[in-house]
């Protein structure tokens, strides 16, 4: 599809985004439809039967979980590509834009719906380098390129230990389907490599999903356009780390370090997220914190590992998904209109953008838990799960009602600043009435808030699904209810407790923002992006400093280092092998042609070594060449002496060419260099000689040469076997050598363009 | 200074040669020949096309930059490595169908690949060393 992007939007002009969305919108129909159709216990299993290796299959894997990321993806993903085809309209290179996140779409529903192992480890690196190029998308932006490959590095690491994990699961379980493991019932936590395969686990969920102490690349992503933030935080990306912890959850979940790590880690990052998006001025950044401290909040859930918590997660992840594109997208409307993201500067928006603000306010209600919104339904379910564990509570709770405070809080603060007049702050300008932007722009937001507020009054919809999802991820058959109302508990108490403590906050944020704001300039002494950009620094340039040594750019040295390394090595292993040198039973009757063609061809060696002129040593050489092919043609190789012959012809024709406008030839090298060189020469000669007189007595193998002569006819229904050699039984090493052919002539184009360019410029 | 004769030599020489080319190319399989000989044949027709005629007209001549020629070589085989995946197979097992009485397959498609690159590659380290050289121009 995303391949298909660049020609779209040629085709469709303005309206690509729009057209591209009716396409997320089917599949989002498509999974709807399975989504009432999926019965409690069993999952859809969908064989392409493409392979890429015999291991590895392209089957996708429909289940309660894969379903509820899928829809999320898709729908929010055409949201997203209605929305940007108004904001992107002014960008630059917006065919790019949509291949990429059609690409990085597409990547994302690969990696949901995989069923092997390997296949999910291949979408989830297509992830990384596709938001590679969506967060890098203004290049042109020094910071911009910075977060871009900071966040490459950081995911493409953790997609590294993913693919170590990937391949120890699959040897451990003899098979890389998820669905095949799932049917052994196989669980390996007592399994001697159970901690390396936890700590590659752990490290790759780390990266991608933005854990402490690798958070810090997702605040710097918020470079990328707003349409782009609004899909890498809701739905992909990010959460494909969720979606990693949740599949293997029946596989190496519940065991003692999963759940010490996953908490502590989750816990971390909860409250460090929540409590750095209060320092923040910019709304992106804002949001930017708050992500990663529902992102911890998710980890957290997911290694409390009881099925109360599991089902809160879930749940809150559509919530946060529903949320926090909306409001993504909600901030960018108003940069769009007002030209400002800064809280300081925006005032009174609730008049002017009525349904902007309307539909933010929606969104804020659902990010601080308040009801009708499913938000609400989600905090109730987390606290329940935090209350039922009674081992972890005592740290889970008060973290826990500490970040929800302060989101409370900061969604207070948002609805305050922007939407209200407070006093003393001027109202800003809007470029254009809200009600002449274009629908589409606006729908994205709306649509997430009111399915919030729908989820949120009707949660019934969702249990069939969670109780499938939940039946895979821990086994058993659970009776899921959902409801808005769970009466008057200790669960409800603590809600209650937040919002007042939230509101309590949010009144003396003067205080406490300068007090976060003292703690935060502290902190960042050890700004942790600055860190991680100086080791990388250190890490090139230690790396320089060994190329440098290693690769000193003569080439005459480089040869002489290779020839005489060679020349020892090949020289020792024969001086051990035993056996005959010359093949005194088998010399067959010397053809006097064939000593002739040798003759000439030694005589123009010689010829080319003694000469004066450049151009004569060419052409001698090329007469040797000649008369190699011309052996070649007596002992029937036909398509190597064409090709020799040819070869020789095209060099000499450019040697020439070349050797043209040479200054004339002069000896600088002295004497002793030059017999020096002589000597390496000879002895390279000689060791081939030597190599393959040897080489005739030596079968290590049966020669393959028989299977090919047999066959070429037979399997490649040709009777040149060079040729079915080269395009069919060979076909990889042909094509391994074109692309190095093609890499070359890149390499000769620049070399030689590159000169060109300076020559014009002086 | 225009060799009139040289320059119709020139020309006929190169399209003698491609016609020779694609001969080889297609016969390839059963007799001596094959997509690189090929390519080197038809670059050596441009090769004295651009030795009479300079860089700039062989340019002209196959009016999409070589770089191009060369980037379509590749995907020809890379397409032609990815075909039998559809068909639930390891990627470059031979497909083989007949055309008449003559057999068609994917290796066609490869060796094509091979030819379009190897050609395109010749030209453009041609044309490139032609025009540091600052050769008829």
């Amino acid at each position: 599809m995303g391949f298909l992007a660049p020609f779209l939007r040629k085709l469709l002009k303005s309206y690509t985004g729009r057209i591209m969305a009716l396409f997320p919108f089917g599949l989002f129909a498509v999974l709807s439809y399975l989504f009432f159709l999926l019965p409690d216990e069993t999952a859809h299993l969908v064989d392409t039967g493409l392979k890429l290796l015999p291991e590895i299959s392209l089957s996708f894997r429909f289940d309660g979980l894969s379903l509820i990321f899928g829809l999320m993806v898709s729908g929010i993903g055409g949201l997203v590509l209605g929305y940007s085809s108004f904001y992107m309209a002014h960008y630059s290179g917006r065919s790019k834009f949509y291949f990429f996140l059609v690409l990085f779409m597409g990547s994302m529903l690969g990696l949901v719906f995989a069923d092997n192992l390997i296949a999910f480890f291949i979408f989830w690196e297509l992830t990384s380098i596709t938001s590679f190029f969506l967060i890098g998308f203004e290049h042109e932006n020094e910071k911009t390129r910075q977060a871009a490959l900071q966040a490459l590095l950081l995911t493409a690491f953790g997609g590294l230990c993913l693919l170590f994990a990937v391949i120890m699961i699959g040897n451990m379980a003899g098979t890389y389907s998820l669905t095949n493991i799932y049917q052994q019932g196989f669980r390996f936590g007592a399994h001697s490599n159970y901690y390396l395969v936890f700590v590659l686990i752990f490290v790759a969920v780390a990266t991608k999903s933005a854990q402490f102490p690798f958070h810090f690349w997702l605040p710097g992503a918020m470079h990328a356009p707003t349409p782009v933030s609004a899909y890498l935080h809701s739905a992909t990306m990010v959460n494909a780390g969720i979606f990693l912890l949740l599949r293997l959850n029946p596989i190496m979940g519940g065991t003692i370090i999963w759940k010490t790590i996953f908490v502590i880690t989750g816990g971390i990052t909860m409250f460090i997220g929540a409590f750095y998006s209060m320092g923040q001025k910019d709304l992106k950044r804002i949001l930017a914190f708050t992500t990663i401290s529902a992102l911890g909040t998710m980890v957290l859930l997911i290694g409390m590992n009881s099925t109360a918590s599991i089902q809160a997660a879930l749940i809150f992840f559509i919530v946060h998904g529903l949320y926090k594109g909306g409001l993504f997208m909600m901030t960018g409307i108003i940069d769009k209109n007002t030209g400002t993201r800064d809280i300081a500067r925006l005032a009174g928006l609730l008049k002017k953008m009525p349904v902007t603000s309307i539909a933010a306010i929606l969104s804020l209600l659902s990010m601080s838990g308040i009801p009708p919104m499913l938000g609400f339904i989600g905090k109730e379910l987390i606290y329940d799960a935090k209350i039922q564990m009674p081992e972890l509570s005592w740290l889970v709770i008060p973290l826990g009602v500490a970040s929800n405070m302060i989101m409370v809080a900061i969604s207070l603060l948002i609805f305050y600043e922007i939407f209200l007049q407070p006093k003393g702050k001027q109202t800003v300008a809007l470029k254009q009435p809200e009600k002449t932007l274009p629908g589409n722009f606006l729908a994205g937001p709306v649509t997430l808030a009111l399915v919030g507020l729908t989820l949120g009054l009707f949660p019934g919809w969702l249990e069939n699904i969670m109780s499938n999802a939940l039946y895979f991820i821990q086994g058993e058959i659970v009776d899921v209810h959902l409801s808005l109302w769970h009466g008057f508990n200790k669960v409800l108490i603590l809600s209650i407790f937040t919002v007042a403590m939230g509101i309590v906050i949010f009144l003396f944020r003067k205080p406490i923002g300068s007090l976060v704001q003292v703690i935060i300039r502290w902190t960042d002494q050890y700004y942790l992006p600055e860190r991680f950009n100086q080791l990388i620094k250190n890490y090139l340039h230690l790396a320089g400093r060994q190329t440098n040594r290693i690769q000193h750019g003569y080439h005459r040295y480089y040869l002489i280092t290779f020839f005489t390394i060679t020349f020892a090595l090949v020289m020792y292993q024969l001086a051990t092998l035993k056996g005959d040198w010359i093949p005194i039973y088998e010399t067959s009757p010397i053809k006097w042609h064939v000593v002739m063609v040798l003759t000439f061809s030694m005589l123009a060696v010689l010829f080319a070594v003694f000469t004066r002129s450049r151009i004569s040593a060419i052409i001698a050489l090329g007469v040797l060449g000649y008369g190699i092919s011309i052996l070649y043609m007596f002992y029937g190789a036909v398509d190597l002496a064409i090709t020799q012959f040819l070869v020789e012809t095209v060099i000499m024709v450019i040697f020439v060419m070349v050797i043209y406008h040479l200054p004339l030839f002069a000896t600088l090298s002295s004497t002793k260099t030059r017999i020096r060189d002589g000597l390496i020469a000879i002895g390279v000669g000689v060791m081939v000689a030597f190599l393959l007189l040897k080489a005739r007595f030596i079968n290590l193998e049966p020669p393959i040469s028989d299977y090919f002569a047999q066959n070429s006819l037979l399997k490649g229904h040709g009777r040149n076997i060079v040729n079915v050699i080269l395009v069919d039984f060979r076909a990889l090493d042909t094509l391994g050598e074109i692309t190095v052919l093609a890499l070359a002539a890149a390499g000769v184009f620049t070399l030689l363009r590159l000169d060109i360019n300076r020559k014009d410029k002086h | 200074m225009r060799n009139l004769i040289l320059e119709k030599i020139a020309t006929l020489f190169l399209y003698v040669m491609i016609g020779f080319a694609l001969f080889l190319l297609l016969r390839g399989h059963n007799s001596p020949g094959g997509g690189f000989i090929a390519g080197i044949l038809a670059a050596s027709g441009f090769l004295m096309y651009a030795i009479v005629f300079g860089s700039e007209a062989v340019l002209k001549k196959i009016v999409v930059n070589p770089r191009y020629i060369i980037g379509t070589g590749l995907l020809l085989s890379l397409i032609s490595a990815i075909i039998p995946i559809f068909w639930g197979l390891p990627p470059m097992t031979a497909i083989w169908g007949t055309l008449g009485k003559i057999h068609v397959g994917t290796p066609l498609l490869f060796d094509t690949g091979v030819f379009v690159l190897v050609t395109g590659m010749i030209i453009s380290i041609i044309t490139n060393i032609m025009d540091v050289l600052k050769w008829n121009s």
